[in-house]
């Protein structure tokens, strides 16, 4: 029975809707993602101000105003906080009242979170849309020789998989091509666009059969084919023009749990994402006490902490299919990654890559099977019975335990 | 307003039957049929003129059909999948319509490359006021044009800082038209035929019952 074109084309008046899956738990937590990310940035200048940004980036992103809509609202926030640039800086990209600087910091967090979630979705559908390509949705104001930066990306990984990129309507590759994270290709390090400020370009899904016939197909390009899982945080860092230590000290401080510096790197530690680490290292990343969420009034939460806690505290009930625990078995299963080293999350994912079948109950399987059979016979697991994970060496007891199973 | 594509499974009877047969959650199913009806939008709005276009004014473009096909997204589940375009102002163009302002007395109208993408509170210089005369259409209010400020010589701001109109030989121009309300004519040619996106979704499903079977 056709589907009736009113039908097919339906209102939702005045909702917005966010890009999401609703199959897995971490993708409905963009909206915290994205909170997370503007926190962090706030954090290094202008804090008030720098909110009202991420207010107005989220609120183009959920469709609710346009890019000039909220320009003209930033117009009159910074109208009436009085804010002034600092002097010589006044009409520079510098100066929060330019438009040209709204709109770069404007786009560049709505694009990007726009493109993590078509990533996101294609992940999820990489059997009949394996490859991406990247074309000019707009003018850029610094035009860039993308073409040149992709034949040069390639040359440093590989050619298999990718189109040769002879001009900007030649740039297609498969998904996970190497050369989507090359930094010569990508100066902002997540695998979806932006890949430089300002750019104007952005990517579209591209069918397995067009791939075929472009003969990305062909060579050595299983990994490529692999789904992959970043957070929107994952390689969020920056490089404050802060050289006093104890402003480096109260800007730590001030995000607490967030940030820590690594020599003049102010790195987002990303306590619920995905950003990798050595097991002492997330496990301190994991337990830091997170500062309070602007959107909901209430401490960040710490996912993966809680997880973690409640496999420890019940073990029996969290493998549970039918407890309320299986929202948490995805945050453990991104806990153990970000720790585990190529080998052994290759180990893991193994018996969750079947295509077709529920990964969710594959992983609940082998937590009940594999998992905890062998955390119970781990000192470690002792230990962690009965208490609460909130100190790091507790966490990186546990973790290492999990490691040694893997 | 947004647009939404919405479709279940009675979209491809035998995808759906095989598909019932096959799988018990038919979720990943759908997402995949949603991917290629993102993927058909996005290539419509790419090789169909929109993106990329160029404004009437000549001026340079915000970029308006990029951000657009850049919003594109879906959600999917057991039962079917909801495309939308969750981009402010992608249903008044498809449906048209005619648009009143709500908190203010007028809408404003770029008349001039420097107004494009720019509301009239955040324009960078002075702008005046100049009503609209007889002969002008009804739904105009007024204009304004770039303005300067001068000290009032006469009437009860006399004394007082007051804003004028440039003259042409000042460099004076019109910047927007104001307006109480504006009409908009449907384009349903910015997306793809009802038969093209379901299409799209079928092949899209095809594809993924082939990867499942093989």
């Amino acid at each position: 029975m056709p589907v009736p074109h009113q039908a097919t084309l339906d209102w939702l008046h005045g909702k917005a809707s966010v890009p999401s899956d609703l199959r897995t738990a971490d993708w409905q937590r963009v909206p915290v993602e994205l909170r997370e990310r503007s926190f962090f940035l706030a954090g290094v200048s202008e804090a008030e101000i720098l909110q009202q940004f991420r207010d107005e980036a989220q609120s183009v992103a959920a469709g609710q105003t346009s890019y000039s809509e909220s320009r003209a609202r930033l117009h009159d926030y910074l109208q009436a906080a009085g804010y002034r640039p600092e002097p010589g800086q006044e009409g520079t990209i510098k100066d929060l009242r330019t438009a040209r600087r709204q709109t770069v910091a404007l786009q560049t967090n709505v694009e990007a979170a726009r493109a993590f979630g078509q990533w996101k979705r294609q992940q999820g559908a990489l059997a009949a849309f394996p490859a991406v390509r990247y074309f000019r949705a707009r003018q850029a104001m610094v035009p860039r020789d993308w073409p040149a930066r992709w034949r040069a990306a390639l040359a440093a990984t590989t050619t298999a998989g990718a189109a040769p990129g002879h001009t900007e309507g030649d740039l297609v590759a498969l998904a996970n091509h190497p050369l989507w994270t090359h930094p010569g290709f990508n100066q902002l390090g997540s695998p979806w666009p932006p890949f430089a400020f300002g750019s104007g370009m952005m990517t579209s899904p591209v069918s397995r059969a067009e791939a075929a016939d472009l003969g990305l197909l062909r060579g050595d390009i299983a990994a490529m084919l692999q789904p992959q899982d970043r957070s929107f945080n994952e390689t969020l860092q920056t490089h404050p023009a802060v050289t006093s230590q104890p402003l480096r000290a109260a800007l730590a401080d001030h995000l607490q749990g967030f940030a820590e510096w690594h020599g003049d790197t102010l790195l987002f530690t990303d306590p619920n994402g995905t950003r990798p680490g050595a097991a002492d290292q997330v496990g301190r990343w994991i337990t830091a006490p997170l500062p309070v969420d602007p959107g909901t009034g209430q401490p960040f939460p710490s996912h993966q902490r809680d997880a973690l806690q409640a496999l420890a505290d019940d073990p029996g009930g969290f493998v549970n299919p039918r407890s309320r625990h299986r929202d948490q078995w995805q945050d453990l299963r991104r806990l153990i990654q970000r720790v585990a080293g190529p080998e052994q999350s290759r180990s893991l994912l193994r018996g969750l890559a079947q295509a077709g079948d529920d990964p969710d109950s594959l992983l609940g399987e082998w937590l009940a099977d594999t998992l905890l059979p062998s955390l119970r016979r781990a000192p470690a697991w002792d230990a962690a019975r009965g208490r609460t994970l909130d100190s790091a060496p507790a966490v990186e007891a546990l973790l290492q335990a999990i490691l040694s199973i893997l | 307003m947004q647009i939404h594509v919405q479709f279940r499974d009675q979209a491809s009877d035998r995808l759906h039957q095989v598909a019932a047969g096959l799988l018990g959650d038919r979720t990943e199913l759908h997402a995949t049929m949603a991917m290629g009806v993102e993927a058909a939008i996005i290539d419509h709005l790419r090789t169909g003129g929109y993106i990329g276009r160029t404004n009437a004014l000549g001026a340079p473009s915000t970029g308006y059909w990029g951000h657009l096909a850049n919003s594109v997204a879906s959600t999917a589940d057991q039962a079917g999948a909801l495309v939308s375009i969750p981009h402010r102002g992608a249903a008044l163009h498809y449906y048209g319509g005619i648009v009143k302002p709500t908190q203010k007395k007028a809408l404003s109208i770029p008349a001039d490359p420097s107004a494009h993408g720019v509301y009239a509170r955040a324009y960078p210089q002075i702008l005046a006021f100049i009503p609209r005369g007889a002969r002008h259409d009804q739904h105009i209010v007024g204009f304004l044009v770039l303005g300067k400020k001068v000290t009032a010589t006469r009437g009860r701001n006399k004394g007082q800082p007051v804003t004028r109109p440039m003259s042409r030989e000042e460099g004076g121009k019109l910047i927007y038209v104001l307006r109480d309300q504006t009409t908009h004519q449907p384009d349903p040619g910015m997306l793809p035929a009802e038969e093209r996106l379901r299409d799209a979704a079928a092949q899209a499903g095809r594809a993924y019952l082939d990867n499942l079977l093989n």
